[in-house]
């Protein structure tokens, strides 16, 4: 059985949904990443996707977490954007990458990640630690001038 | 103070970090400066000090961010390989302490994760069901043994043809041009050359006028020119970024490259010694080899480069800077380059690799894609076989080691799954 949940429950799929996802080996390919074009009824899924009318346009929809499941053992975990809303059903876009990781984690910068602070002399103040807004000027700075 | 030393050169045997002297030519300044009179890193002599990350800690601390776990690591099955580092010229004084993120430059995860394995013959195959990221040397995994057996797995009636033949492919190297020492006159392509040299003092002073040497030590590329019938050696290149000839056309914007290495003098007065006769000090000309940048400070940009640690190795002493009958026998230095040569040209005993660019893959990688055959096959999975199949393990088909390529998965009722894949096959023999 095939079942699509998000964080705002299960999403109902149509009868006859075909789900086929590639999968690549990261030894020949440097990216590996999916995208899945699904239509699912309307008035089942309003709770999640919410009043059709108030979608304007895919672009001011918020991605949604979504993992595919098939009998009940995860197959993939990824996001579902909404492309377009009828009255009978919901146009989306399954979308995700490598195992999830990149997919989700791929864009973030590394120096918004808190990697942890390590004293290798103990004991003596640091001359200059530059603030988060300190570096990324001096990183924007440096990207123009380069 | 005298603590700050011990634990900097402490650092050169353990910890996520090393500390090697780097010198910078556009400034000419050092960092980490190392004092042969003090047997220790120069910290009263000023200048910047830097430690240099470990690449394999610094792939465990990204994924432990995100609770996954790296449980097979290609940097650190080996001491050498654990000393693969990271010079970062993002140098923020940092003396004390460092917080590793100020280390790492304006990219993102993604980046660092493509650059990584493109730069090295590595491949991360990350798991999300387990969490588990395994970051495997390319040529173990098309060298190893099968796994298990896909024939059962084949649609009915289905054959296999073994006839696509995998095309080669070509590689160029784009530089950033915002780094002076990777600017357009240096030709890091395949370069022909007259000879080798082990170091800059063994380039001959007599040559014809457009020769190209090699540059062992440096593993750098230099060329005769003579103006107003003076012969000058200039540095035109880089084996480092060294590629591949073939079919095909592949090009890639590195952000990984590796920094050049120099033999650069130093200066600095030292005692020396005569046997019952006593002490005196002199100064002295230490010739080292050094990783060197050209980048002033308002030329840094955000980009990685590798090198490798060596180990305390002997600088050179030309034979005129020690008085005769006199000794100095502390000339070690902690030394880091990019390619497994000593100063005299030597290649070290116990090092295996050099960080050059082979093009993507490794070298069994290179020739398993150029013998392989491409071929196309249906297969009927058990969904729990399904999940065990591992992109990272070759497996056998009709007496031939194959390695998954890509996948199409349709997911469908029923207890089998039906998947389209495409497969490279070793030829036999």
């Amino acid at each position: 059985m095939k079942e699509i949940i998000t964080p705002r429950g299960k999403v109902t799929l149509a009868l006859d949904t075909v789900i086929d996802i590639s999968r690549n080996n990261p030894l020949f390919h440097s990216a590996e990443a999916f995208s899945i074009d699904l239509t699912v009824p309307r008035i089942p899924n309003e709770k999640i996707f919410g009043y059709q009318y108030r979608i304007a346009s895919a672009s001011r929809a918020e991605p949604i977490e979504a993992r595919f499941l098939l009998n009940g053992r995860e197959q993939l975990c990824g996001s579902i954007e909404i492309i377009s809303a009828t009255y009978e059903s919901y146009h989306l876009l399954l979308k995700g990458g490598r195992n999830d990781f990149l997919f989700r984690f791929g864009k973030l910068k590394l120096r918004e990640l808190v990697f942890g602070y390590e004293d290798f002399v103990p004991g003596v103040s640091p001359p200059f630690q530059p603030t988060d807004a300190q570096l990324q000027a001096q990183i924007g700075g440096h990207a123009l001038r380069g | 103070m005298r603590s700050c030393r011990h634990k900097l050169v402490a650092t050169l045997s353990g910890g996520d970090f090393i500390c090697f002297p780097v010198y910078n030519g556009d400034t000419n300044t050092w960092i980490n400066r190392w004092s042969f009179d003090q047997q220790t890193f120069a910290m009263d002599v000023g200048g910047p000090r830097t430690p240099f990350l470990r690449i394999f800690r610094a792939l465990e601390r990204l994924f432990a961010l995100k609770e996954y776990t790296v449980t097979e690591n290609w940097f650190s099955v080996s001491a050498e390989r654990r000393n693969i580092v990271l010079y970062n010229n993002t140098n923020y004084g940092v003396c004390a302490s460092f917080d590793i993120r100020y280390l790492f430059p304006d990219w993102t995860i993604g980046d660092f994760i493509r650059e990584i394995e493109d730069y090295f013959p590595v491949s991360l195959f990350i798991d999300a069901r387990t969490r588990t990221v395994r970051i495997l040397g390319d040529d173990e995994v098309v060298t190893a043994a099968p796994a298990g057996e896909l024939k059962q797995y084949l649609e009915r009636d289905y054959e296999v043809v073994f006839n696509e033949k995998q095309a080669g492919f070509d590689l160029t190297c784009q530089l950033p041009d915002s780094d002076k020492s990777c600017e357009g006159e240096f030709d890091y392509l395949d370069q022909a050359y007259s000879a080798e040299v082990y170091t800059v003092r063994d380039l001959p002073l007599n040559c014809q006028a457009g020769a190209v040497y090699r540059v062992l030590s440096e593993g750098a590329y230099y060329r005769a020119e003579v103006t107003e019938n003076n012969l000058q050696w200039q540095l035109i290149g880089n084996a480092a970024m060294g590629v591949r000839e073939g079919d095909g056309d592949i090009t890639r914007e590195p952000k990984i490259y590796p920094m050049m290495t120099t033999t650069q003098l130093q200066h600095e007065e030292v005692t020396i010694t005569q046997q019952y006769v006593g002490t005196k000090r002199v100064l002295v000309n230490f010739s080292l080899l050094v990783p060197y940048t050209q980048k002033a400070s308002h030329l840094w940009t955000q980009d990685f480069r590798p090198m490798v640690y060596r180990g305390f190795v002997p600088a050179s002493i030309a034979p005129d800077q020690v008085e005769a009958g006199y000794t100095f026998n502390g000339n070690h230095y902690p030394l880091a380059n990019f390619v497994n040569r000593n100063v005299d040209g030597t290649a070290f005993g116990n090092q295996s690799f050099e960080l050059c660019w082979e093009g993507l893959k490794g070298a069994q990688t290179i020739a398993f894609l150029e013998g392989a055959d491409k071929i196309n096959a249906k297969l009927l999975i058990p969904q729990p076989d399904l999940e065990k199949l591992d992109t990272a393990k070759v497996y056998a088909l009709d007496g031939r080691a194959v390695l998954i390529s890509e996948m199409v998965i349709h997911y469908c009722e029923g207890c089998h799954i039906s998947v389209e894949a495409v497969l490279f096959a070793l030829k036999n023999g």
